[in-house]
């Protein structure tokens, strides 16, 4: 049986609380519906509830296969479908990664310098962030705990300096203007949370975890991103809704004492924890590829892919036509009902078939 | 061996991001205060640019295009600098741009991704450029002090700032309308009111008398000196030191009717008849006295802004939007009617802080 390098609970949900909080950078009105941000609360709340059940199984399989992710049990309960598996979470997280950074590439490009230049921005990020995977589980999640506490101070320091400008009057009634926003930004949430698969792929590797700590997490994220979608409204009001990144903007008007425009605090955040994400999701992809061919070194995959993402995002951004399909979620949603619904649920009935009828 | 390659590998990348920044700063036009103006030749800009250099002076240059943007493009072109707008924390509008509308002219400050969302915007009594021009030192000097204006609703009552968020909410928010400060320059600068704008295109105009009423009712009056009229001490001067204010709906489609309680708190600065410490009755007189003071100037802009105009610009659309949503469905595209056909009753509580009873010196 494989032997996991063990990371505690704490490592692991701090490294995905920044995998999932990097999204928030990405919302706009065309992605989350032209209307309220203020029902897109009510969408991460939805979202919560969606991966308080879905991941609610994974924890009663651990009790049964203590040491296996869902990829070996797919393996050893499928066979060579259970392979298949490993290669669609593989695309996945391929996809995910090359979405993410080119989202990033898309800000810089849109909100800092639109003559930056994309190949050198690029090859940083991914440079780092292949350094990190090859170096194993246990150094993403180091990093991302001093990450981490510097995202948290961050973002406290920036919410403290815009309460002045807070105006609460910009506020609209929630679902005023019905449920359409609420269920589009579910959907945009949805498409690009990646932390079911992830959980799915790298829980073996935890140590002790247990439901409420998921829930801890999961409630975090949440009040995270209502904390941020909150101050969007109440600060820029209906101009957030012309913006096309609005939460950097926001952080544009964060200003203490003398220092102003902490939007390059915000860069710096979201470049950190972008890092740890295509970290994450770099190691995941070689954990599929070790699932498929039983690969004792993994590098080689993990730097290739990493090739891939970095190629991948220089195209996509290279024009504006196929950045403005970054913002579309058609064809990464049903990726996401697959990899984070579909295929676990599919798996775990099979394996829990199986199970009863060997007794 | 990998340690090493590592190290050498981010000490390279290091090197090239860490190694300064381009375009150099004397290749760059740090522009403080950007003006436009419209005229029938199209939009024509100007910029007051701090020129980094061994004069170290201010300077302004003015450019014309069709569209902004391009107005700003021939600037570089004369200079053959290249701008950089993220320090600059002030634009003007010109009075004509004001009057045929600022949508074209301000499409650029909400896109340009160099463009600050709380630059402070102005509008022109006159040019924009007259504004920004810089005839002789004493000129140059008072430049100086422009920027002090963005801050002009922090020290002063007499003005309303607005910046280009404050402009795009009061443009497409549930307010009916925006407002914007009128600066006219003289030997140095001076607000002398407040535009009202209704989609981007200035339809009203407010004194800075009747521009504190909309400081009052969004519960920002905390500075200034309001002057008051009581019978025993004469002229007496109350330092306006906090303001609250709430509005509320109560009426019906029918029969709309907003009611709004103002509490205002003010300290006595100077009393013209009397050196003495005040008996406590003469306070209630005072606070009477700058009750009705405040109460004027509320009816005053209600008046002005709201019943003649039909644009307001302190949240009564906000209330109705908060407090009946679905009257607001229905009424939300005619407000400025609604607003003209509403009643507004106002009732205003005064306090006079007593610290002053201490201070003043027996003689």
């Amino acid at each position: 049986m494989k032997t996991y390098t063990k990371i505690s609970s704490l490592q692991f949900y701090l490294l995905l609380f920044l995998s999932r909080s990097v999204i928030v950078f990405s919302i706009n009105s065309q992605t989350v519906g032209e209307g309220n941000f203020l029902d897109n609360i009510l969408s991460s709340i939805l979202l919560m509830v969606t991966l308080f059940v879905l991941v609610f199984p994974f924890y009663k399989m651990r009790k049964l296969f203590p040491d296996q992710s869902l990829l070996s049990i797919a393996e050893s309960t499928l066979g060579n479908i259970g392979k298949a598996v490993s290669v669609i979470y593989g695309i996945f997280f391929l996809l995910i990664n090359t979405i993410s950074l080119s989202l990033f590439l898309t800000l810089i490009i849109n909100t800092m310098n639109p003559s930056a230049s994309r190949w050198s921005i690029a090859a940083v990020l991914v440079s780092i962030a292949l350094f990190g995977a090859i170096k194993g589980i246990e150094t993403i999640t180091r990093t991302s705990i001093c990450i981490f506490f510097l995202f948290l101070s961050g973002f406290i320091l920036i919410f403290i300096t815009l309460i002045p400008h807070f105006e609460m009057l910009f506020s609209e009634p929630l679902l005023h203007d019905g449920t359409d926003h609420l269920i589009q930004g579910y959907l945009y949430f949805f498409s690009h949370c990646s932390s079911v698969a992830e959980i799915a792929v790298l829980i073996p590797y935890v140590r002790n975890d247990k439901y409420v700590h998921f829930t801890i997490w999961n409630t975090c994220v949440t009040l995270f991103v209502s904390a941020l979608l909150l101050f969007v409204v109440c600060v820029l009001g209906e101009y957030a809704y012309l913006q096309i990144f609005p939460v950097y903007t926001l952080s544009t008007m964060a200003e203490i004492a003398g220092i102003q425009r902490l939007d390059a605090l915000v860069i710096g955040l979201s470049m950190t924890a972008l890092v740890v994400r295509l970290s994450c999701g770099l190691f995941v992809i070689g954990e599929c590829c070790s699932e498929i061919k039983k690969i004792k070194s993994k590098r080689w995959v993990i730097s290739v892919s990493s090739f891939i993402i970095f190629c991948l995002s220089l195209w996509i951004t290279g024009n504006s036509e196929r950045t403005g399909f970054l913002f579309h979620i058609e064809y990464i949603l049903p990726f996401t009902v697959l990899v984070s619904a579909i295929l676990p649920v599919i798996i775990m009935t099979v394996t829990s078939m199986k199970r009863r009828r060997s007794i | 061996m990998k340690r090493s390659f590592f190290t050498a590998l981010s000490s390279m990348i290091l090197l090239i991001i860490l190694s300064g920044c381009s375009p150099e700063l004397h290749e760059r036009l740090l522009v403080r205060a950007i003006g436009v103006d419209l005229d029938t030749s199209g939009w024509k800009a100007t910029v007051l640019v701090y020129e980094p250099g061994n004069d170290q002076k201010e300077k302004t240059y003015t450019g014309y295009g069709s569209t902004v943007a391009a107005a700003l493009e021939e600037i570089m072109d004369k200079t053959g600098k290249s701008p950089m707008y993220s320090h600059s924390a002030i634009v003007i509008f010109g009075r004509t741009c004001a009057e045929q509308g600022l949508k074209n002219g301000l499409d650029f400050f909400i896109r340009h991704y160099d463009s600050r969302p709380n630059m402070n915007v102005f509008i022109s009594d006159t040019s924009a450029e007259e504004i920004l021009s810089i005839e002789n030192d004493a000129s140059a000097a008072a430049q100086m002090d422009l920027t002090v204006l963005t801050d002009i609703e922090r020290y002063s009552s007499s003005a309303v700032s607005a910046d280009l968020i404050k402009l795009i909410n009061g443009t497409f928010g549930a307010n009916s309308a925006a407002i914007l400060p009128i600066i006219r320059k003289s030997e140095g600068f001076e607000i002398i009111g407040s535009g009202l704008f209704r989609e981007m295109k200035l339809v009203g105009e407010l004194n800075t008398e009747t521009s504190r009423g909309i400081l009052i009712l969004t519960g920002k009056l905390d500075s200034g000196e309001t002057l008051l009229d009581v019978a025993e001490c004469g002229k007496i001067s109350v330092y306006n030191r906090d303001c609250l204010s709430s509005i509320s709906f109560v009426g019906t489609k029918q029969n709309p009717r907003f009611e709004i309680d103002v509490r205002i708190e003010g300290e006595i600065s100077s009393i013209e008849h009397s050196m003495q410490p005040l008996p406590s009755q003469v306070f209630s007189e005072i606070e009477y006295a700058y009750a009705n003071n405040i109460l004027k100037i509320v009816e005053q802009y209600l008046r002005t802004a709201v019943i003649n105009n039909g644009t307001d610009v302190t949240g009564l659309g906000y209330t109705l939007l908060h407090e009946n949503p679905e009257l607001w469905n229905e009424i939300h595209r005619t407000i400025p009617e609604f607003l003209k056909k509403s009643e507004y009753t106002v009732s205003v509580n005064a306090y006079i802080n007593r610290i002053e009873e201490e201070d003043v010196p027996y003689y």
